[in-house]
């Protein structure tokens, strides 16, 4: 009944796409005694032409049987779309565009009579008829609605006042409203073979299009009636002249496929006397109409609604399958349904811009209840509908607050959906809180102007009205806020709100909601003294303390790493990526906020890439470490990464699946070809049937269709046609345990970057903000969600003693690694590698074991963890890559970090006491540091103690021995108070004389000026041995390998200029590049 | 017809992704949409041969360090972009190409220079001269670019494909793709 009440002031009229309110939809039933109906039916969109004949055979024999002939609409729409395929043009030369169609029954010859009486309403309808095309030819595309599906319209919106008003069919044509419903629809139902359903049926489509609602009917029997809304309205409406508002809704008779008791229409055919007769008919039935089912209806509505958001998510994954994905699907028969949405045009008011579509909604049949014993015969229900939606395109943030509910106050979910995740971007939480204020207190004031108007009215119910249920809406999409994100809920939003709300809403929910979150937050502060957000307290406690390191106890036993169980590995793994998957909050990758991700706003996004990288450089580390190894034994190493990862697919977390393919399709590794050819081939094509999955080709296309299929299906379950592997694999798994899926995050990172780089922020020249871009990030965003969703089917229990493998292990970069490498398969010399022609770059071959490993480990595990973690990680990570360098075998690899200098001691023999004296000395330095912030004034001990093997030439067998690798710094003044070093690696060839070697270090340490304005000295444990202007470097440097080497870069005083060198802004690198950002390397 | 691979590197927020999008869509289409197979080919015809190229865009993962590798590995044709307004950008790329040259093993990579945002003259950081003598080093061309202002976008690519195909001419029988998806 409300939705008589508030569609009563809003005129009727026709449908013109820009400017007005409208109308539209088209419901069929469906009648149940004709089986190959319903089949049909169901197919509609793919058999139109292999079936319209069969159904009007068996139509005929039905029909009239029936005392009143069953509709058959569905055959109607068929028969009409095959008819508009093949005699389009014949029917419509000229009015090509006015493609939708407008039907209605006939039912009986009898009702013609009175619809003479009607002929005055009818001709003012052939004129709203002939303006309403002229509207569709400026907003319809030919091709679309003949080529595809057709679409049927009812074009009408009725309201009893125009209904009642019969002098003013014109008036009420030419009002246009701005408050227009999001959806209204026009239904018509079939009906079954008795003369009630008839005339239920044939009255629905009134009665539907009063309601100003976004709810179609779905599946509904036919007793009780389904016609939805007011009987009351109806019967009050029920006049003749009433009837004068149905006729755009009629349709002539189509010459081809007429039956003898119904047939459709197309608009164009609409004439005066067809609309009459229809009217007529109408009028009849609406007598019968009363008993519609209020509680029904809203039942409708909420299915509808949730029909809606499907359709819509429908609509957004179809679009994403390119067409090569729909051959596929073709071919593995999964049933690919056409997204049956359609542009209508756009309609545009102050502030705001709407793009309307049109959808058709499909229902299917309902199971007859036991409650309702009636024989199936008299089941009808709705088959389908077209339904008019209209999306929000652009508008002011005002108005897009408003448009949170529909116009009757309805709970717009997917547009909060989309509001609340994007909002940051165009504005903040702050603002969009004032506004939720502002514009509660809006209503208020409506709603007080309301009660006073209707003081004396005895039946006003203040509660009903639409303002009041504008205002419960935006309280629940209030609640839905607070709880969905409450990382936009600091304390000062917080008390704001709750300042609101204990003066206008002191007894709600979210009051009591606010004042809990209030309270937690308030703990929060007294308990921890991070400063980390609160929601990622716990994440990085877990990953980055692990205070099981520092435990005695479990230095005791570890894994050993080839000799482990795959299977309990990739479980672990995914356990890790799930908590950080889970803990990803989605409008963080957005690409407006992720482009910003330096000023630390996507702490949790950062996180997942960190671990990413961590698993790919320790799958690298891992194979390449251990130096004494015969092929096959490394190919051991291969093969488990292998398994693992291949447990990884079962397990559905593509996230570190990918990081150990690539990790194994990495350069360092991918050349080792003697290692590969000793790889079983079985082991081979798994590897190859994993890397398609991970492939970025066409753009990572596979991953995607996996994620699409997948996404939230209980296991593993999709394989190539070629993966014979995997799909012998698949087969295998044990499907006791289901599993969620964890993505590989950087797809939906690039897909949102690029969305927001290619769509403009705002539209038109009031800078609206474009809102249609806001609802492809969410198209992206639902689907992060929807996976985070899903990986909370993981269950998987942390083991302890994973996680001090994995942060024990040692980390090469990737320069580290392909020395390595170079080592263990030297480049073929076919191929030889010129070095650069300016050869400052040091990095090139340069790298030696324990050189630039601190950093990339500070860049890789930089992701937003509090300051002191660094300190901690980088002196674990200095002693362990010290290890690195020794001949260590198999023990430092599984020796936590802070042992494993003991453990080196005892157990390692190629090493030597001297060196694991250095490592010692180094690794307390570190740890002296992190305590101390600034003990550098004493590092003359760190240079006796700590040469490592800086100083050693390389001379293992493949790489060549012709150059150093030395660490440079500049001198300056600053330099010892600081306490800080920085220092370059860079190499040092044996062709180099001094001012090149000036010109690499001032390009290493980022420095643009001349080389004559500097002198390069050696720094030794003593004293700095200057080098001659002209000398050769190489041969000119003491080497000993007590001490690193060691270069100083001086400001030359003959050529004191300008300050020598200003170290430029650019120094230092900037972070972004991730491992290979700057290192400030302790001395 | 020839397939080209190209991988488009620099740090965030250069403007990679505008320069992709601006060259593979060309004028704003509200359609654009990121997600399907196809959004990043585009084929062209290059002296008087058409082309199709297929753009690797790493906008959104540049901290995904460890997939650079990859991305290097099948990149045909490396595009190195900076913006001439963040001298920290210009700095990272001599890394980027020591990795590409590494991983590609060879000191001859196609390889174009791009300074990017030249159309923010007033914010700007990195001389022109610098970018030059950077390509120099290189030995690479070198333009800069607006992505905003649609100057100089497709020369990249263009320039890019004639120096593969100046590198590798196409060998007839062979299929390009198998060229291109080799796993192992």
């Amino acid at each position: 009944m409300n939705f008589s009440n508030t569609t009563s002031s809003s005129s009727s009229s026709y449908m013109c796409p820009t400017k007005s309110n409208k109308k539209i939809a088209v419901k069929v039933l469906k009648s149940p005694q004709n089986p190959t109906y319903q089949t049909t039916a169901k197919n509609q969109d793919f058999h139109l032409y292999q079936t319209v004949d069969q159904l009007q055979q068996q139509q005929q024999p039905l029909q009239q049987k029936a005392l009143m002939p069953p509709l058959d609409h569905a055959t109607h729409i068929i028969s009409h779309q095959h008819h508009c395929k093949h005699h389009h043009k014949h029917h419509l030369p000229q009015q090509p565009q006015s493609l939708p169609l407008y039907h209605q029954y006939e039912y009986q010859p009898s009702y013609e009579t009175q619809a003479q009486r009607l002929s005055q309403a009818a001709s003012e309808l052939q004129h709203q008829k002939q303006q309403l095309q002229q509207e569709l030819q400026q907003h319809f595309h030919y091709n679309e609605y003949t080529n595809q599906n057709s679409f049927f319209y009812f074009d009408r919106k009725l309201s009893s006042t125009a209904l009642s008003s019969p002098d003013s069919p014109l008036t009420s044509v030419t009002t246009p409203t701005n408050q227009t419903p999001l959806h209204q629809k026009f239904s018509c139902h079939s009906s079954p073979q008795t003369p009630k359903h008839y005339h239920q049926h044939h009255t629905a489509p009134k009665c539907l299009t009063q309601r100003q609602s976004s709810t179609p009917c779905c599946m509904r029997s036919a007793s009780p009636p389904p016609a939805p809304t007011g009987g009351r309205q109806s019967k009050a409406t029920s006049t003749p002249d009433r009837m004068a508002k149905t006729p755009t809704s009629s349709l002539t008779k189509p010459k081809k496929w007429r039956r003898p008791f119904s047939s459709y229409h197309s608009c164009d055919d609409l004439d005066a006397t067809n609309n009459a007769t229809n009217l007529n008919k109408s009028k009849n039935s609406t007598n019968d109409h009363h008993h519609s089912s209020p509680h029904q209806n809203s039942n409708e509505k909420m299915v509808v609604a949730s029909l809606k958001y499907l359709c819509a998510c429908t609509g957004a994954t179809l679009r994403n399958l390119s067409k090569r994905t729909k051959d596929l699907h073709k071919k593995n028969c999964y049933s690919y349904v056409k997204p049956t949405w359609r542009v209508w045009g756009e309609e545009k008011d102050t502030d705001i811009i709407y793009t309307v579509y049109l959808k058709k909604v499909c229902y299917h049949r309902p199971t007859p209840s036991a409650a309702n014993p009636d024989s199936e015969d008299d089941i009808s229900y709705l088959e389908w509908e077209m339904v008019r939606v209209r999306f929000v395109k652009a508008a002011t943030l005002e108005r897009l607050v408003e448009a949170l509910a529909t116009d009757d106050g309805e709970l717009e979910s997917t547009f909060i959906n989309v509001f609340l995740n994007t909002y940051r971007t165009f504005s903040t939480s702050k603002e969009v809180l004032g506004l939720f204020i502002k514009r509660f207190n809006t209503l208020t004031e409506k709603q007080r102007i309301e009660d006073i108007k209707h003081k004396d009215d005895v039946d006003y119910d203040p509660s009903a009205t639409v303002h009041e249920q504008h205002k419960k809406t935006l309280v629940s999409v209030w609640k839905m806020w607070l709880n969905g994100f409450p990382e936009d809920w600091n304390e000062e939003n917080l008390r704001y709100l709750i300042t609101f709300t204990s003066k206008h809403l002191p007894n709600s929910d979210l009051h009591s909601r606010a004042l809990n979150q209030l309270e937690m937050i308030l703990r929060q502060q007294v308990y921890s003294k991070k400063s980390l957000p609160p929601w990622l307290g716990d994440q990085f406690a877990d990953l980055y303390l692990a205070p099981e390191f520092q435990r005695r106890a479990c230095f005791l036993e570890t894994y050993r790493f080839p000799r482990i169980d795959v299977r309990h590995f990739a479980e672990q793994l995914t356990r890790m990526d799930c908590d950080l998957f889970k803990k990803v909050i989605s409008h963080q990758c957005l690409g407006a906020t992720w482009s910003r991700r330096s000023q630390g706003c996507c702490e949790t996004v950062v996180a997942t890439v960190t671990q990413f990288n961590e698993v790919l450089y320790r799958v690298i580390t891992s194979i390449l470490i251990e130096r004494a190894l015969e092929p096959q034994e490394r190919a051991v190493y291969i093969a488990v990464w292998i398994d693992i990862a291949q447990e990884l697919r079962l397990l559905k977390n593509f996230s570190s699946l990918k990081a150990i393919v690539t990790g194994l399709n990495s350069s360092a590794i991918y050349r080792l070809s003697k290692i590969w050819s000793v790889l079983p081939k079985e082991k081979l094509e798994i590897f190859q049937e994993l890397a398609r999955i991970c492939s970025e080709d066409n753009n990572a296309s596979v991953q995607r269709e996996l994620l699409i299929r997948e996404g939230t299906a209980k296991f593993a379950e999709t394989v190539g046609e070629n993966d014979r592997h995997m799909q012998k694999i698949i087969q295998k798994q044990s499907t006791h345990t289901s599993h969620g899926t964890i993505p590989y995050l950087g797809t939906f990172l690039t897909d949102l970057t690029m969305i927001h780089q290619a769509n403009p922020d705002t539209v038109g020249e009031d800078n609206l903000i474009n809102f249609e871009k806001k609802r492809k990030e969410f198209e992206v965003l639902a689907k992060i969600k929807l996976l985070q969703g899903a990986a909370n089917t993981y269950n998987l229990e942390e083991d302890p003693l994973f996680n001090r493998w994995f942060y024990s292990m040692p980390v090469l970069t990737e320069e580290d690694a392909h020395t390595l490498s170079y080592q263990l398969e030297p480049p073929p010399p076919t191929a030889p590698r010129k070095s650069n022609t300016s050869s400052n770059m040091s990095s090139a071959n340069s790298s030696i074991l324990g050189h630039r490993k601190t950093d990339s480990i500070a860049s890789n595990s930089s992701s937003g963890a509090g300051s002191q973690f660094y300190c901690e990680i980088s002196s674990h990570n200095s002693s362990r890559h010290n290890s690195l360098d020794r001949e260590a075998h198999n023990n430092h690899m599984s020796a936590t970090s802070s042992v494993s200098n003991l453990s080196l001691d005892s157990s390692n023999s190629g090493g030597g006491l001297n060196k694991s004296k250095m490592i010692h000395s180094q690794s307390s330095n570190g740890l002296l540091r992190s305590s101390h912030g600034s003990t550098s004034g004493s590092h003359t001990p760190t240079h006796v103690g700590s040469p490592l093997i800086n100083a050693q030439v390389v001379n293992s067998p493949g790489a060549n021995a012709d150059f150093y690798i030395v660490k440079i710094t500049l001198e300056s003044e600053t330099m010892p108070q600081d306490g800080i070093v920085v220092y370059k690696s860079m190499m040092v060839k044996n062709n180099e004389r001094t001012p090149q070697v000036i010109r690499n270090a001032l390009m290493k340490l980022g420095i643009e000026d001349d080389a004559d304005n500097y002198t390069l000295a050696q720094r030794l444990p003593d004293k700095d041995v200057d080098l001659p202007r002209n000398a050769n470097v190489f041969y000119a440097v003491v080497v000993n390998k007590n001490f690193e080497l060691r270069f100083i870069l001086k400001p030359n005083p003959e050529r004191m200029t300008n300050g020598g060198g200003s170290g430029v802004g650019g120094g230092i690198h900037g972070s972004s590049g991730g491992s290979r950002s700057s290192r400030s390397s302790n001395s | 017809m020839r397939e080209y691979k190209i991988v488009v590197l620099g740090s965030g927020g250069v403007g990679k992704s505008a320069l992709t999008v601006q060259f593979v869509q060309g004028i704003f289409v509200e359609k654009y949409d990121p997600t399907i197979e196809d959004s990043y080919r585009k084929q062209v015809e290059v002296d008087g041969q058409q082309c199709m190229l297929e753009i690797l865009d790493t906008a959104g993962t540049e901290q995904f360090t460890a997939m650079r590798d990859l991305y290097m590995k099948n990149g045909q044709g490396f595009v190195l972009v900076y913006s001439i307004t963040a001298q920290s950008t210009f700095n990272d790329l001599q890394d980027l190409r020591e990795q590409i040259l590494r991983v590609k093993d060879t000191d001859d990579v196609p390889m174009v220079l791009v300074g990017n945002k030249c159309d923010l003259e007033e914010e700007r950081v990195v001389g022109k001269e610098l970018g030059k003598s950077l390509a120099t080093q290189f030995n690479c061309a070198f333009m800069e670019t607006s992505a905003k202002a649609k100057v100089n976008v497709v020369d990249i690519f263009y320039d890019l494909v004639r120096q593969i195909n100046k590198k590798s001419p196409e060998k007839k029988q062979k299929k390009p793709k198998k060229n291109l998806c080799v796993l192992l």
